[in-house]
């Protein structure tokens, strides 16, 4: 049996057709249950994370449509600091607080610091409207369109912080 | 290789339109116009468990008026 030559095979992300974008947002959303878009894309690209927290113990809702469908759904617990969105595990980081049980970190993606207490992670898509963090492991590529919309559970919800990371290109 | 065409500002959001020909646009991405926090204005630290729980004990000893 001798060796068995591959056929070459087609495929992988050619990034240098893309460029980064990175996006932040803090601030107040004036009117509960009312969607706020905070980004808005036209073209395509990819969605590496968005995260979104509120300073105050209420919850604010992330809603994600991608080429027209809505794809993500989710709430933050009605804890200060503690986010809701979609991304990788790898933002997660456990900090070595072995006092805190379950409490987690989640750092350098916003202007602050934020816990991930008690945490609930979901499986994308998650289109439920479930409180928790959706974990995800590649790349959410789109071919029209990305639209992040945010809602608050109150009016005037104050120390909102959402930031987004991904690129477009192609 | 994109690049940024134009930007502009559309009522309460920031437009970047970006090309990859230099004349047409093949991207539109738009953000909420950010309003600059000022620079004496300190984002606020989450408390620790620990401040947590003591504030939470505080509380209790408030209601059971110990």
């Amino acid at each position: 049996m001798g060796i068995q030559r591959l056929k070459p095979v087609n495929g992988g992300t050619d990034w240098s057709k893309y460029v980064p974008n990175r996006s932040t947002w803090s601030g107040t959303l004036v009117n509960g249950l009312q969607f706020y878009t905070v980004y808005d894309v036209t073209g395509k690209g990819y969605l590496s994370y968005a995260l979104a927290i509120v300073t105050s113990d209420f919850d604010v809702r992330m809603r994600i449509t991608i080429d027209g469908v809505v794809k993500h759904d989710t709430w933050s617990p009605a804890t200060a600091y503690t986010p809701t969105g979609i991304g990788p595990a790898s933002l997660i980081d456990g900090g070595g607080r072995t006092s805190a049980g379950s409490t987690l970190f989640m750092k350098g993606v916003l202007q602050t610091n934020v816990l991930l207490t008690s945490p609930v992670f979901l499986n994308y898509p998650s289109t439920s409207a479930s409180t928790g963090f959706v974990i995800i492991e590649q790349p959410i590529f789109y071919n029209q369109s990305l639209k992040i919309e945010l809602s608050p559970r109150a009016s005037n919800l104050s120390g909102v912080h959402f930031v987004v990371v991904g690129g477009i290109g192609l | 290789m994109i690049e940024i065409l134009r930007q502009y500002i559309e009522g309460d959001m920031q437009v970047t339109e970006y090309t990859k020909d230099g004349k047409t646009v093949s991207h539109v991405v738009k953000v909420p116009v950010q309003t600059e926090v000022p620079a004496d204005e300190q984002i606020p630290v989450p408390p620790t468990f620990e401040q947590r729980i003591k504030a939470l004990e505080d509380t209790i000893l408030t209601i059971l008026q110990i």
